[in-house]
């Protein structure tokens, strides 16, 4: 029971909401025998211990404390001090124990998919993957990453390509995992893919990463080395933790230069589709 | 003067790049990408050094003249308070 392999991790969770998972948690559950390499388990805790040490550092509303070899981080509500959650892990993230107080008016479920998330995805980070913000779908066999800030139109450009290829299945709707190996990159789906709890537990190779603007007209865009870096970096999971960080721009270092990662400054409208299709997949570059 | 401490310097694809770390990731949310300039002076920076030892690393690695390295420094050293990445 509780046992998964997300991205080729193994991992116990122990969670206590279904809200933002919508059952999809079920399709990762696998049965092996020897014990998980990770834990993360969620209670409900009404008063947190406060660490009596003094913060590595703090902010309104997070306290980070290093001891004894563990992390603990606080989230704290601005103004009264209360403390909303706690989390506790160790450097290999063995045992992540995240306490959440149901007296702050918040939304515990949503704090446990945050939560549980960010360890996921630094978990991930050890195991040498990284989390991009994007719709990735996979189509004839590969994956098709669309990247960029919230609102530059990714589950739009998504939904566009369901809608032209009906036999598109989704690998994560927000944050897919990659991989990047001696043969190209992998792209991993996770339970952790925003509010629509779209995912699936698959693993297809990287076709293209675009990253997407909004335009009247549509324009493929060439990305120098440079952009294609900030790109990367911008829209990649980023840690707190310098090994972790460092971890994540080698990851993106080994991506630059052999996968296709371009531009596309794109209408909400179905021609949009057609131009990128042709681009990536029939190496026509028209323009509008 | 010196850099502010929770930053770090990598080559990624060839590009010199910064990235925060530690309470500056969650004060700073952006990257910052370096010319060749940007580098040396950044990397000199990273210990205590004066406005003197910074044009004569410019001078040193580029040999461009004391008007020019006088001026990319001031104009980088702008750049670093702007966004109070400079202790002085």
């Amino acid at each position: 029971m509780n046992k998964y392999i997300i991205a080729g991790i193994k991992i116990e969770l122990h969670l206590l909401f279904d809200t933002y998972f919508n059952s999809n948690l079920l399709s990762y559950a696998s049965q092996f025998d020897d014990s998980a390499n990770h834990v993360i388990e969620v209670i409900i805790n009404q008063s947190p211990s406060i660490p009596t040490e003094a913060p590595k550092f703090l902010t309104p509303n997070r306290q980070i404390y290093e001891i004894n070899g563990q992390e603990i981080i606080l989230g704290v509500e601005a103004g009264t001090g209360k403390i909303r959650h706690k989390v506790t892990t160790d450097p290999q993230y063995k045992y992540t124990l995240i306490e959440l107080n149901p007296n702050t008016g918040q939304d515990l479920a949503e704090i446990e998919y945050i939560w549980s998330g960010i360890v996921f995805l630094e978990i991930a980070l050890l195991h040498g993957m990284t989390a991009l913000h994007a719709s990735a779908l996979m189509l004839n066999g590969e994956a098709i990453l669309f990247s960029g800030p919230s609102g530059m139109g990714k589950s739009t450009q998504a939904n566009l390509w369901r809608k032209k290829f009906p036999t598109c299945i989704t690998i994560n709707d927000d944050k897919p995992l990659l991989h990047p190996t001696e043969s190209g990159v992998e792209v991993y789906g996770t339970p952790w893919s925003g509010k629509d709890a779209i995912n699936t537990n698959i693993e297809v190779k990287l076709k293209a990463i675009v990253f997407l603007g909004k335009a009247k007209n549509n324009n493929i865009k060439t990305l120098t080395k440079k952009e294609q870096v900030q790109e990367m970096v911008r829209n990649t999971y980023r840690p707190n933790h310098s090994e972790l960080a460092l971890k994540n721009l080698s990851l993106i270092d080994k991506m630059i230069g052999n996968t296709i990662i371009i531009g596309y400054d794109c209408t909400k409208n179905e021609d949009s589709v057609q131009m990128l299709y042709d681009f990536i997949y029939e190496g026509v570059h028209h323009e509008d | 003067m010196k850099i502010k401490a929770g930053y770090l310097l990598r080559e990624v694809a060839g590009e010199t790049i910064v990235v925060p770390v530690g309470i500056e990731a969650v004060n700073f949310n952006g990257i910052i990408t370096l010319n060749k300039t940007g580098k040396v002076l950044w990397m000199k920076l990273t210990e205590e050094c004066d406005i003197l030892a910074l044009t004569e690393a410019l001078i040193d690695q580029f040999e461009v003249d004391q008007k020019i390295a006088d001026n990319d420094v001031k104009g980088f050293l702008n750049k670093l308070r702007n966004h109070s990445l400079l202790i002085e």
